[in-house]
């Protein structure tokens, strides 16, 4: 019996991530903002050590799209990119979000947007400050262990849970009922992100359980700096312990 | 019975079949047949003995009959013959037990496993009228004074020859040797013909041939019979004459030897693009081993019988 | 009587059918894709067991022919689809439009992956077939008709030289019209299902790095065993999806069946006679005219009528006369 497998490339950074911070966009995460005025904006995405992408979104009350996601790894190579072609502008309704994300790779990036037209820049938003209220900071945790999860602006935390999701033996409760053709359904699903609020007076929870693979999501109510990190990781699920190996027998020493 | 209770193969020609094949084969080879000199050509009236000739024969423009130097006029001091032709007419056979034609008491009852071939044959040849002699003599005469060719020798009056279509150019006696004179035919008005009917008994055999390790299929004449020629010893003579001829000069090249009989069945399917793996053959069934007679001639029939071998392979 | 007669006797044709039987090898392959995967096969097959036996009904049965494989490769290619975490979406009051959330994904490719297995220990199917001579006058000047499914089949085969072309004369065609012809249908049994699920699971895990990645990703994928069965859009039992793809996507039992039936039946004689049947050829001799020139003789042909065939319980016999 033969088999053979296309070379294809295993995301290593997703299983390395073990902590994430709002300032910073690493895989795994995602800042959304949301653009509430009409007008001219210049985006600028920095990342360290390389000069910062730029682009152009126009927010319209008109015909518009009200959200575009960015990949802020294809940026820097004009053929991989999903927007911002020299030429046009990125258009976007008002009240609409742009979402930067980075699907790939140990690099960090921030963002920051100025307001185009008015006499002097505005600087709308510096991300490596803060995230304003009206914004979303999401993480997807993959590692499983307990999470500690901060809001160093307004002095808040929370504990954070990521479990191992089932295995699929679990579900094989529900085969009966599946029907052909369908995708077994099962008690786990990656795309049921968590939202969790915070503003001034902090989290509104005290703790959060996710599966790995899932996403949680701030909703930013007042400015916030958020941090995630692994206190204290699963190694039961990690790092099972190893067998020892049988040792041979000492000989006494004759003294 | 079945065909095959004592053989893998059986084959069977009966000789109402026979005698169609040769009678289309006379239609359609018809040369094979008739042997008669060229004048015939333009002259096929003049036969004997009308023959049906088939279309695609006509189409094909091929000839009625072999051609044949005209009957030489013994003694002739010029090359000079008479028109001829000899056709055979009728060829039949009949296989024990006889049905198709009755054999000449000389011959008495077609016996067990034994054949009879009836033939007959007509002759015309032509019998040139007074008038024509009368008008060739003095021109012999005088081409055989001028020649000095006469019996009794030299003469001394000397005769000048003539020339006449009849004489050969005198270059030709020079290349005696290189080429003979064609006979010149005498012209034809019409034959005196005349048929004889000639029936023969015989049987096949299988025996040995010295210095061979195989064994042959042997063709044997039994007996030979002309009908009514007279006088009676002549008849004799003759019959004698074509017996010896058949049995010492004919039959003898007509034996097979077994090796021509036996067919190679895995050749055949290889050339078919099959291979066989394994050697399967074709072959006479055994005498007296397998079957008492192969072939055998009874029933009215020719009857062949083959047995299948299969050797080699796993 | 009839003129001509040849018989085969029953034996003799049981030995040469084990002959024929034992020559009889075949290749075949093919692949095909059906959009989520790709599926073929390579195989190599021959014929075993057997028996031949002439029945006084005038027909022949070769019955329980083996139908061994050397070869059964069965090849299926499947193209693993993204296999992400993150994603869905973030519900927002009216008239706010849902925020939809990015998903990363564990490969930088999607990987495909392929697996071989040679199924012939498991494939052993029978054949029987009974079929009847059948004498059909074959006329030349007849035009063929504008249906003639007969001709496409005969087309492939001869241009494959597996037969010669109808001629350009009338003949006398046997055929042997086949009564039946069965051939058992492709039935894996469990234990190829198995062994294609053993053969598949191994080759996505090969694809996965060891651990609790491996755990995440099986338990993103629901499972190997059900993810495949989704790809693959099939029922639970694998080996019942396999019957299907050789009997009825392939086809390849029927192609046999086509194959056989109409190999022996309307559109292939089995033998053919001439009519009418050259039995001296075309001959050039030089004895025929006194100058010695060649002549191109005509050859001698008779004409065939009334070729008929039949069988009884042990023996073929095929009969004809010689016209006048």
């Amino acid at each position: 019996m033969r088999t053979n497998q296309k070379q294809a490339i295993i995301n290593r950074a997703l299983f390395t991530q073990r902590s994430f911070d709002s300032s910073r966009i690493s895989v795994l995460s995602t800042l959304i903002h949301r653009f509430e005025e009409a007008g001219d904006y210049e985006v600028f995405i920095s990342r360290t050590n390389r000069t910062p992408a730029r682009f152009v979104v126009t927010v319209v009350e008109g015909d518009a799209p009200y959200q575009h996601n960015l990949d802020l790894s294809t940026l820097e190579n004009p053929k991989e990119r999903d927007c911002c072609r020299e030429d046009a502008d990125l258009r976007l309704h008002t009240g609409g979000v742009l979402g930067f994300y980075n699907s790939q790779g140990v690099s960090t990036f921030q963002v920051r947007i100025v307001r185009l037209g008015s006499k002097e820049k505005q600087v709308l938003f510096n991300h490596a400050e803060q995230i304003p209220a009206g914004d979303f900071f999401t993480v997807t945790p993959l590692r499983p262990g307990i999470y500690r999860v901060s809001d160093t602006l307004n002095k808040a935390e929370m504990a954070l849970k990521v479990m191992m999701p089932p295995s699929p033996e679990q579900g094989k409760a529900e085969k009966a009922t599946k029907v052909k053709g369908e995708r077994p359904p099962s008690t786990y699903r990656p795309d049921q992100p968590l939202l969790v609020s915070v503003g001034k007076k902090g989290f509104d929870r005290r703790e959060a359980s996710l599966f790995s693979g899932q996403t949680l999501v701030f909703q930013v109510q007042s400015a916030a700096r958020l941090r995630v990190e692994l206190e204290k990781e699963d190694e039961a699920v990690t790092s099972p312990p190893k067998k020892r190996p049988d040792k041979p027998a000492r000989t006494k020493k004759q003294s | 019975m079945p065909f095959t209770d004592r053989s893998d193969l059986f084959g069977a020609v009966h000789e109402d079949g026979i005698n169609r094949l040769v009678r289309h084969i006379m239609r359609q080879r018809p040369s094979l047949f008739n042997y008669a000199t060229p004048f015939f050509h333009n002259n096929a009236e003049l036969f004997c003995v009308k023959f049906e000739v088939d279309d695609k024969v006509l189409k094909a423009k091929n000839p009625l009959f072999t051609e044949q130097e005209p009957l030489p006029i013994l003694g002739a001091p010029v090359p000079i013959g008479l028109n001829f032709c000899l056709q055979l007419t009728d060829a039949q056979l009949d296989f024990h037990p006889g049905n198709v034609f009755g054999l000449p008491p000389e011959l008495g009852r077609l016996a067990d496993q034994r054949f009879a071939l009836r033939l007959k044959g007509c002759m015309g040849i032509d019998c040139p009228p007074k008038e024509l002699i009368d008008e060739l003599l003095p021109l012999i005469e005088r081409y055989l004074v001028a020649q000095q060719q006469l019996a009794i020798g030299e003469t001394k009056e000397r005769v000048p020859g003539i020339s006449t279509h009849y004489t050969p150019p005198s270059s030709a006696f020079d290349n005696r040797e290189r080429e003979r004179p064609r006979t010149v035919a005498l012209p034809t008005r019409s034959l005196i013909c005349f048929c004889l009917e000639l029936y023969a008994v015989g049987h096949f055999e299988w025996g040995t041939v010295p210095g061979s390790q195989q064994i042959w299929l042997k063709t044997r004449l039994d007996g030979l019979e002309i009908v009514d020629i007279e006088p009676k010893d002549m008849e004799s003579a003759i019959e004698c004459y074509l017996t010896t001829v058949l049995k010492l000069g004919i039959l003898p090249r007509l034996i097979i030897p077994l090796e021509k009989m036996v067919l190679d069945i895995s050749k055949e399917f290889q050339e078919m693009g099959l291979t066989l793996g394994r050697t399967v053959t074709l072959q006479p069934s055994a005498v007296p081993a397998d079957v008492p007679n192969n072939p055998a001639v009874e029933e009215d029939q020719i009857k062949a019988f083959l047995k299948l071998t299969v050797t080699g392979g796993a | 009587m009839a003129d001509l007669t040849v018989a085969v006797s029953e034996s003799a044709f049981q030995r040469l059918f084990v002959v024929l039987r034992d020559s009889i090898r075949w290749e075949a392959q093919d692949m095909t894709n059906f959009g989520p995967f790709t599926a073929g096969y390579h195989v190599k097959g021959h014929l075993e067991g057997g028996s031949v036996d002439f029945r006084a009904d005038n027909s022949v049965l070769i019955d329980e022919l083996d139908v061994r494989w050397d070869k059964f490769e069965f090849t299926l290619g499947l193209d693993i689809p993204e296999i992400c975490v993150g994603g869905g979406c973030i519900n927002m009051p009216w008239p706010i439009p849902d925020i939809c959330l990015p998903r990363w994904c564990v490969f930088s490719a999607n990987p495909d992956i392929s697996i071989s297995p040679d199924l012939a220990a498991f494939v052993a199917q029978e054949l029987s077939v009974a079929g009847r001579p059948v004498v059909r006058y074959y006329d030349a000047s007849i035009p063929p008709p504008v249906i003639d499914p007969c001709g496409f089949l005969r087309d492939i085969l001869v241009d494959n030289s597996i037969i010669d072309p109808f001629p350009d004369h009338n003949q006398w065609h046997i055929h042997l019209n086949p009564d039946f012809i069965d051939l058992d249908l492709f039935d894996f049994a469990d234990i190829v299902g198995n062994l294609i699920e053993n053969a598949l699971t191994a080759a996505v895990t090969a694809l996965l790095p060891g651990g609790w990645v491996r755990d995440l990703i099986l338990a993103i994928i629901g499972g190997i065993a059900d993810f495949i069965r989704w790809l693959l859009d099939i029922p639970d039992e694998i080996d019942e999806w396999l019957s299907d793809l050789f009997n009825i996507s392939f086809g390849l039992g029927d192609l046999l069946i086509q194959l056989i039936g109409e190999f022996f039946g309307a559109c292939v004689p089995l033998i053919r006679v001439d009519d009418p049947l050259e039995v001296l050829g075309k001959e050039i001799s030089t004895s025929v005219l006194l100058s010695g020139s060649p002549v191109e003789l005509v050859a001698v042909t008779v004409p065939v009528r009334s070729l008929s065939v039949y069988v009884d319980n042990v023996e073929m016999v095929v009969q004809a006369d010689i016209g006048g």
